[in-house]
């Protein structure tokens, strides 16, 4: 496939990617297939559910809606390049924390979600983490212990409410 | 490190050891994995719910680009068995098709000369990419001959319905009737008071958000089949497919299940991809090959849920008393049972359909068909979802007929005094079910109700509260009893818990974690019990290679069983430190205790030994008791006594839109009883699960078959599935009463007050439409039956 | 999917070329609907078309004549949070704040929305009814053409091949609009959305344009109930009324609605969305 590619250069987690990708593969194919990044998951087809989504240029997206050759130029994060090794950002320890996390097949898309939200929005309130949850299905039924998860963040964030 | 001697490590809200390779996207679930010169499968549904399939041509698709081999049901046939079905309703007759072994039998693996349902498996593309693997399918041919389609489970069993097995007659697979129908009848005719009512339940689907998914590798040179698959059953996996679908020696298999994405029920079963990738990666000369399900193959075969007809009777005297309850159900197991098919419309729905009450007259009967659609089976709340919905409905029936508060009515016909033996097979073991209801009333403020709906009619919402006890059986199960039922196998609990000589703790357990914690929480009674650092506890399971056979988890068995048996496991281990102890400290066996991480002379601490030490010197054994084993270890094999019965209450309050029908819930305040927790806060999330999954089939979740066997919802386009913004803050708190059947007290939490969410809501809705007549709804509450009803209203249209 | 083939823009007028030159050829947006399933599979051979890179497509502003001026390649998720659109067009960011969940808004793009006429799009209602116009760039040169010209059927449109929607220009006309939505439950788009813009004269309707998505085959003007409005004292009365004109259309069905629900959905829609047009423009 490689000959009647797509040149791309993208940012992933940091490190940059130069190689060429077949014009039909999907973003999340791209980065789990090719890149070996399985923690973004694909759970639906039609765009419902929400498992692919990550962050690109900071911007929560599904990458199961975008083509591989459509993230060139961009900066995409993916839940592997959300902390540094085994730390943990402040959203990541507030899931830990607040137990929102069950099966965990939908917890990567709810932090690249959830990272969006606060950094529009630092001291979101509840009903508004429920509403900016609409993009992803938790089947395990862990939206209220995400909601204490992102007001634990906004209130330990500095200034009470963010930066 | 935790200081562990500062409170009790059981039930500690502690967070979870799962979680940071989840957070950082570590955890390999099924198809993460990628196997070296891996081949991708792609499957052939039928789109057809009923056809002969006349002939398949697979040259075409062969010849695609990267495509390997097409197989056909043809291609397999005569390796390897039809699936079984174990689970053989006792004491009844019931009409499966055959399996080799004598068993009752589900379908082969691939069909082979007609397809049953939409979603059949017909043909596999195996191909070097997934892309081309489906690229394939439309060149495969098939010729069709169209037969005539039953999709109801009622209209399945009238004369002249088309016919689905010939072992079959009637499509009737059983009839199931418990109880004493002659008693029960007399009660209802003397009876002051009768309500009857059809409640129709329809399908659920589990909708986990990781579908399935299988990978299968064939060592010619051992002759070792190799699964990884995402199976709440590994071992029942690895012996269905060894023994009864493969027939290969047992240790031949090694069953894997990774990380798993969410069953809620959906992944308890053997489904055909699991022997078929073992017998594809043996034909394809030992390739590893992987199937990873889209969610349309979902929808069509994925076992489906719920699905049942009740025809319900309730009767009693004005003073709120009930005195009888009978219930005549029809329920669809599909085109074939799926492995343990009949469990739920019999035993679990049978057997529960009394729920909280004490009625001296019940009778239930269950008419199991087969029809043109998709597997039924359990899922989260099985069976009991269905038992509990109908009881509470019509109790709430029941309550506006004599007009009773609904609260009043259930507090006095509640369960008193236990155990409690309910009449349909169930032994309630412990209860204080008036205590979670008043407190659950007293949450919600049921007093101020009446202020609340006139200030919601002020705005155009006519605001409705409504109530649901339960009572779930949980802790499958006392395998005997489960024998007597009709399970073709066991459910007792097993660990093996290994003290290395470093102090440090291996427990294997036979369960199978998908979401619930097991490792924490099991780590949380090794801990307090032997005085162990949790990070020094290590937790193995879900690997047929390591683990002994087990049972997985379902039904609410993992913590009052599994759970159980790793306590007695810790007892028998803190009892031979003891005894190394005592014998090494040179004092008497009964003066030394365990506590605290030591052997130590009782009234002088200071005088102790250390688990590690003991460890130390029971794997050099240069000086142990006379005639004891070398080694800290034991295994357990625990069996409870009987099942426990765990209950509560739930109160919803929702508002109706009097325009549009939509039907908001705007409160839910739920009180829930399992006895003594493993861990605080993940009962908790538990609970939020169970409730989510029952407001769901509540308000939006559906799913049904044309006339002519087409799915309505093919995907989450077509089904909906509660998201967090349609859903209130749920209030929670817990009452506890121990069970007496383990030595931990606890009863099962993962599904069991799922029964409840969806007749408060129901209830909560008809409470709000009363005042124009209404006795009942169907769920789920669409807006638009709402809306229908408020035309229709025989006191007129909502004001 | 293994045919599609993709070609990305670096400019307008090579965007333009290349879909008109190109067999099968279709423009890219944002995404967000076109590569997924159904969609998806019913791509064929298509090449994609990437609008992504082509610069100067997402402002918004003033044009000379007070209208305001939003390139087609604007986010939703910036149509809702600009603040001359929640002053001057609140209907528009009401609709644009509801557009399925918070990833589609973040990708999908007004021109994306506009072209692809999706029976359940929240947007084509309010465009209708804040009485827009398209900018399209084709082959043959430039070309303006209204809102209500432009959507012409079901998914379908006055896009000719090669054309692309450039900017859409809303005029600034004083009065109030507002947007009312019922949400599909599965989709989250449009089960049933109305949007209305009114201007009043001396207390009664001006100018009024009220316009239905969701329940009909494609967005549509509610000609009967602005008719209905015209003139009249905006009270409750007349405005119920007036939804009553809501009816001879063909109305959409599927298990989440039925035709019939539809319409009705689409009266009760026109009178909150009328009533608080009607309280912003006074």
């Amino acid at each position: 496939m490689a000959e009647q590619g797509v040149p791309v250069t993208l940012t992933v987690n940091g490190r940059e990617v130069r190689t060429s990708v077949p014009p039909y593969l999907l973003l999340v194919d791209f980065l789990r297939d090719t890149l070996g990044l399985t923690g973004t998951k694909v759970g639906c087809e039609t765009g419902q559910c929400g498992a692919c989504t990550i962050l690109v240029d900071g911007i929560s997206a599904k990458s199961c809606a975008m083509l591989a050759a459509q993230a060139d130029g961009h900066q995409v994060t993916t839940v592997e390049g959300m902390a540094q090794g085994s730390a943990m950002t402040p959203l990541q320890a507030a899931f830990w924390d607040k137990h929102a996390v069950q099966c965990g097949y939908c917890t990567p898309g709810l932090l690249a979600s959830m990272t969006d939200l606060l950094q529009r929005n630092p001291d979101p309130n509840a009903a508004e983490i429920r509403r900016w949850m609409d993009g992803n299905i938790c089947r395990c039924g862990v939206y209220q212990n995400v909601v204490r998860a992102v007001r634990q963040v906004a209130e330990q964030a500095p200034g009470g409410g963010g930066e | 490190m935790a200081n562990l001697l500062a409170g009790p490590m059981i039930g500690a809200p502690i967070k979870r050891r799962e979680d940071p390779e989840l957070l950082h996207g570590q955890a390999k679930f099924t198809a993460d994995l990628t196997l070296p010169g891996m081949l991708h499968l792609a499957v052939l549904h039928s789109p057809h719910a009923h056809a002969v399939i006349k002939s398949i041509d697979t040259s075409a698709a062969e010849k695609m680009p990267g495509v390997v081999r097409v197989f056909t049901g043809k291609d397999v046939v005569d390796k390897m068995m039809r699936l079984p079905v174990i689970w053989k309703p006792a004491g009844v007759e019931s009409h499966f098709p055959p399996h080799p072994y004598g068993l009752p039998g589900a379908q082969t693996a691939l069909a082979t000369d007609r397809a049953r349902y939409v979603g059949e498996w017909l043909a596999i593309v195996a191909a070097e990419t997934r892309e081309q693997a489906y690229a394939a399918l439309p060149a495969i041919q098939v010729e069709y001959e169209l037969l005539p389609v039953v999709v109801d489970a009622e209209e399945a069993m009238k004369a002249g319905a088309p016919q689905l097995h010939a072992e079959a007659p009637n499509n009737l697979c059983t009839h199931f009737p418990i109880g004493d129908k002659a008693a029960a009848e007399q009660s209802v005719a003397e009876a002051e008071v009768v309500v009857k009512q059809k409640i129709s339940i329809p399908r659920q689907v589990h909708n986990a958000v990781e579908t399935r998914a299988s990978i299968g590798r064939f060592d010619p040179e051992s002759g070792e089949y190799t699964l990884w698959t995402n199976t709440q059953i590994p071992a029942g996996n690895h012996y269905m497919i060894a023994s009864l679908v493969l027939g290969v020696p047992y240790n031949k298999v090694r069953v894997i299940a990774p990380h798993i994405g969410g069953a809620y029920g959906s992944k308890g079963y053997l489904y055909p991809d699991a022997p078929l990738v073992l017998v594809l990666s043996r034909e394809l000369g030992g390739r590893p090959v992987k199937w990873v399900d889209t969610r349309e193959g979902l929808f069509r075969t994925t076992v489906h849920a719920r699905g049942q007809t009740h025809y319900a009777t309730i009767a009693g005297s004005h003073d709120g008393k009930i005195s009888a309850f009978m219930s005549t159900n029809y329920a669809s197991l599909g085109a074939y049972s799926s492995h343990n098919g009949p469990g739920a419309p019999t035993a679990l729905t049978g057997r529960s359909m009394t729920g909280a009450y004490a009625i001296p007259h019940p009778f239930y009967e269950c008419y199991l068909t087969y029809t043109n659609t998709n597997f039924v089976g359990p899922a989260r709340g099985a069976g009991r979802f269905e038992s509990n919905l109908v009881i509470e409905r019509m109790i709430d029936l029941f309550a506006r007929e004599i007009g009773m508060d609904p609260a009043e009515v259930r507090r006095k016909n509640f369960v008193q005094t236990f155990p409690y033996d309910n009449g349909l097979g169930w032994n309630y073991d412990s209860g204080n079910y008036a205590g979670a209801l008043d407190r659950a009333l007293a949450m919600v403020g049921y007093d101020e109700i009446p202020q609340r709906k006139a200030e919601a009619r002020q705005r155009g919402k006519r605001l409705g509260v409504g109530l649901a006890s339960y009572v779930t059986v949980a802790g499958v199960g006392p395998s005997p009893r489960m024998g007597r039922e009709g399970l073709i196998g066991s459910t007792w609990g097993n660990t093996v818990l290994r003290v290395h000589q470093t102090g440090d703790v291996t427990l294997i357990t036979g369960s199978q974690p998908h979401g619930q914690s097991h490792v924490t929480t099991f780590s949380q009674i090794v801990a307090q019990e032997l005085g162990v650092d949790p990070e020094r506890i290590e937790v193995i399971h879900s690997d047929t290679k390591g683990v002994p056979y087990a049972q997985g988890s379902y039904g609410s068995r993992t913590y009052s069983v599994e759970g159980a048996s790793i306590y007695e496991a810790a007892q028998r281990i803190k009892e031979k430190a003891r005894l190394i102890g005592a014998h090494l400290m040179e004092v008497a066996v009964e003066d030394v205790e365990f506590v605290e991480g030591k052997a130590r002379v009782k009234g002088s601490p200071e005088k102790a030994m250390a688990l590690p030490d003991i460890a130390v010197m029971a794997w050099f054994a240069w000086n142990l008791p006379q005639g004891m084993e070398p080694g800290l270890e034991v295994t357990t094999y625990w069996d409870p006594a009987d099942f426990n019965f765990p209950f509560g209450t739930h109160i919803a309050v929702v508002e109706v839109d009097e325009q549009t029908g939509q039907v908001d819930l705007v409160r839910y305040v739920s009180v829930d009883d399992v006895g003594n927790v493993g861990n605080a806060m993940v009962v908790e999330g538990q609970m939020h699960g169970s409730i989510a999954f029952g407001i769901g089939p509540a308000l939006m979740e559906t799913e049904s078959y044309t006339p002519d066997g087409q799915l309505v919802a093919n995907s989450l386009r077509e089904y909906a599935i509660p998201r967090a913004s349609m859903m209130p803050h749920f209030e929670l708190d817990r009452t506890v009463t121990p069970t007496p059947l383990n030595a931990l007290g606890a009863k099962g939490a993962g599904d069991v007050s799922q029964p409840a969410p969806a007749p408060a809501i129901l209830n909560a809705v008809v409470d709000a439409l009363a005042d124009l007549g209404v006795r009942h709804i169907d769920n789920p509450v669409t807006s638009e039956k709402v809306w229908r009803i408020l035309q229709s209203a025989p006191h007129g249209k909502g004001q | 999917m293994l045919a599609i083939q993709y070609k990305a823009a670096q400019s307008l007028d090579e965007a333009v070329t290349l879909l008109a030159t190109t067999a099968g050829a279709r423009a890219l947006a944002g995404g967000h609907t076109l590569l997924l399933e159904p969609t998806r599979s019913q791509l064929g051979a298509a090449t994609l078309v990437d609008l992504g890179k082509i610069q100067g497509l997402n402002d918004i502003g003033f044009t000379r004549t007070g209208a305001l001026r939003i390139g087609a390649m604007t986010t939703i998720a910036a149509l809702a949070d600009n603040a001359d659109i929640q002053r001057d067009l609140p209907a528009l960011a009401e609709a644009a704040s509801q557009v399925g969940d918070p990833q589609v808004r973040n990708w999908a793009t007004l021109g994306g929305s506009l072209a692809d006429n999706d029976p359940e799009s929240d947007l084509t209602a309010v465009l209708l009814a804040l009485d827009a116009q398209l900018h399209l760039q084709g082959p043959n040169g430039t070309r303006a053409v209204a809102a209500d010209q432009f959507i012409t059927g079901p998914r379908q449109t006055a896009l000719t091949q090669g054309e692309l929607i450039t900017d859409v220009r809303i005029p600034i006309v004083g009065g109030g609009s507002a947007y009312e939505k019922f949400k599909h439950p599965a989709t989250l788009y449009a089960l049933c959305g109305v949007a209305a813009h009114v201007s009043l004269i001396d207390g009664k309707v001006g100018a009024c344009r009220v316009a239905v998505t969701g329940a009909t085959e494609y967005a549509t003007r509610l000609t009967g109930v602005e008719a209905a409005l015209a003139g009249q004292e905006p009270t409750a009365e007349a405005i119920a009324a007036a939804s009553e004109a809501a009816s001879g259309l063909a109305f959409r069905g599927d298990p989440f609605g039925s035709p019939e629900y539809r319409a009705h959905l689409t009266r009760v829609l026109v009178q909150r969305a009328v009533t608080r047009a009607v309280e912003r423009a006074r």
